[in-house]
């Protein structure tokens, strides 16, 4: 306390940033963000030219964004309990699980935007892709902010793995829109 | 299969689901006593107003017996105006004490509104009970003032009657001095509880 | 804050210190101001209404006297909840009713100053300016005064630093997106001097395809306009062609 600063051991590793736990959100908070990305999407496919599009084109946002994390998230809890040791297991999971809660929550703020451009305009596509890579960044951003904090720096493979559930996010969107497509 | 998107029945359908919701936020606030010019602004724009939706009374800037001081003030007020009643006691000297006695009322009502929010998210919670206590003797001081001020339109009804002879100037000062006193006991309470 | 609110009061504080009204608790302030500042943008927004009018007269007053109050609370109304949502996903806890108060702060202070600067543009339309320049200058009005407001949300919400910059970009972005297809849905504002008076243009394509149309058109590419009807709200084109 207030001693004279000694100095770094040789050899000892640069002090590492201070950490922050982090805690899983609940299961009605979860089911809420996930009702969010639902009323997003049927916001947004509110437009499409027939009931059954509306209703294929609506599950865009939930199966992207919750497809793209049961199958890239193993991938990113492996990868920490491979290289983090000192990070608790749980700690990806909670990371994940508020990144899909702010997701649902952007996803549900922009809801009624989104209806009223659907509503006045004719561009229902363009509405759905800003919106659903609006809400993809948002999740990717706060679970890279909450990993950030939790292990106190930003290893390269939280970001690789980012690339790769983006990647996987589209490709499933991609999907749900071709079989909208064949059903119109 | 396009018009049937496109009928303007979903519109109306949305229009009206504004509106009932509207209507339903304006009621339900009405019941909770606001303002009528609150409730009718939520029929058309409740987005707006809807936190006030939230537990508990809304919080007012006026304490628990505002209404009564406003009404006391009020009554001292026209006594002390009327011409038979011959009295010396200066106009703004009453406007200060009846702003103290606000300040003091409004002082009641947040630590009621505290009250009320401390114990949704915590129950009660130590050191409640002296804050409950502190509250009571506050709103204690301030009722015993305001039936100060009725007896103080007493008292010009006696000095019209019995002359000079009754210190009505000097009971007004001893309501701002018993006010002054409150927060010094106020004081004295948070001192002992932390 | 008082108890007793008095509209001159509420203007008052809106002009000299919008952040003060932010600082008390965002419900008290909803219930003790709120119905105060609802009416302050909407008059107000219905003079700047009633002024832009003047370019064209007659029954085009009392319609752009309704229809301003519209374009300042629709979008407000439309982007609360992405308002909050920005805000808190990058990192700034705000509560509904800080962003309620925040936002309908910012709507009464923009349009107040819309209606104090009012008679100037009664000025420049009393002595028949160009119809291009009547709209683009409305165009610029509506623009300085809503960043006038976006900037009073940013100074009654809380935050600091980037995350503060980032959240006020993104609402303000969505903001204008609503704010200017709100405009183009309930054109026309400024009607020509000679030109059929109406409430409401049929819904037909949207803000930025005619804002696409007029940059190639002042680029010498006349590729003309297909102005369709879109969106849920455009009547139908088999409904369209019944009607007279």
């Amino acid at each position: 306390m207030g001693g004279v600063p000694q100095p770094a051991l040789r050899g000892a590793s640069p002090p590492s940033r201070p950490t922050t736990p982090i805690c899983a959100p609940s299961v009605p908070a979860v089911l809420a963000a996930i009702g969010g990305l639902g009323l997003f999407g049927l916001s947004a496919a509110i437009g499409a030219p027939s009931p059954q599009v509306i209703a294929a084109i609506s599950t865009i946002p939930v199966a992207g964004l919750v497809g793209a994390m049961v199958l890239t998230g193993p991938a990113l809890v492996a990868g920490h309990l491979f290289l983090r040791p000192n990070v608790a297991t749980e700690t990806p999971v909670a990371a994940l699980g508020q990144g899909l809660t702010a997701a649902g929550s952007v996803a549900l703020g922009i809801a009624p935007a989104a209806l009223f451009l659907v509503a006045t305009t004719g561009l229902w596509p363009l509405v759905l892709v800003a919106g659903f890579a609006a809400v993809g960044l948002s999740c990717a951003g706060v679970t890279l902010q909450m990993l950030r904090r939790a292990t106190g720096d930003s290893p390269g493979f939280v970001v690789g793995w980012a690339a790769l559930a983006a990647l996987v996010a589209l490709r499933v969107a991609v999907a749900v829109g071709q079989t909208a497509l064949e059903v119109l | 299969m396009n018009d049937v998107v496109h009928l303007p029945a979903l519109w109306i359908g949305i229009g009206a689901t504004y509106l009932v919701v509207g209507a339903t936020v304006a009621w339900v606030l009405g019941r909770r006593g606001v303002r009528s010019a609150v409730a009718v602004s939520a029929l058309g724009c409740w987005p707006l107003l809807l936190p006030l939706l939230s537990a508990g009374p809304p919080p007012s800037a006026s304490g628990p017996l505002c209404d009564r001081i406003d009404r006391c003030a009020e009554d001292l007020r026209s006594t002390m105006s009327d011409p038979r009643a011959e009295s010396v006691v200066v106009v703004e000297d009453l406007d200060e004490l009846v702003a103290d006695l606000h300040r003091a009322d409004q002082r009641v009502g947040m630590v009621d509104a505290l009250v009320v929010d401390v114990r949704a998210s915590s129950g009660d919670a130590p050191g409640l009970a002296a804050l409950l206590a502190a509250r009571a003797r506050a709103a204690a001081e301030v009722e015993a003032v305001v039936q100060g001020m009725v007896e103080l339109r007493l008292s010009i009804g006696l000095r019209s009657l019995a002359g000079n002879t009754v210190p009505v100037q000097e009971r007004l000062g001893d309501l701002r001095a018993r006010l002054g006193a409150l927060d010094e006991i106020t004081e004295f309470d948070l001192g002992r509880t932390l | 804050m008082d108890r007793k609110t008095s509209l001159l009061d509420t203007c008052a504080a809106l002009i000299r210190d919008p952040v003060g009204l932010g600082r008390d608790d965002p419900r008290r302030v909803l219930h003790d101001h709120g119905p105060v500042l609802l009416l302050i943008a909407l008059a107000s927004a219905a003079i700047f209404g009633g002024v832009v009018g003047t370019y064209r007269g007659g029954l085009q007053l009392l319609y752009a006297s309704i229809k301003l109050p519209l374009l300042w609370v629709v979008p407000v109304l439309v982007t609360l909840p992405a308002v909050r949502a920005f805000h808190r996903v990058c990192g700034i806890e705000v509560n509904y009713g800080q962003v309620a108060l925040a936002v309908l702060v910012g709507c009464a202070r923009s349009a107040l100053l819309l209606a104090v600067a009012s008679p100037a543009l009664w000025l420049l339309f009393s002595v028949n300016v160009d119809y291009h320049w009547a709209v683009l200058v409305l165009c610029g009005s509506v623009l300085a005064s809503g960043a006038v407001g976006l900037a009073t949300v940013a100074r009654v919400l809380p935050g600091s630093g980037a995350a503060k910059v980032l959240a006020n970009a993104l609402a303000a972005l969505a903001v204008g997106v609503v704010v200017a297809q709100s405009g183009w849905v309930l054109r026309p504002f400024v009607a020509r001097p000679r030109a059929d008076v109406a409430f409401l243009r049929p819904v037909e394509s949207n803000v930025f395809a005619s804002t696409l149309a007029s940059w190639r058109s002042a680029r010498g590419r006349y590729d003309g306009w297909d102005a369709r009807p879109e969106g849920l709200l455009a009547t139908p084109p088999a409904l369209a062609k019944e009607t007279p």
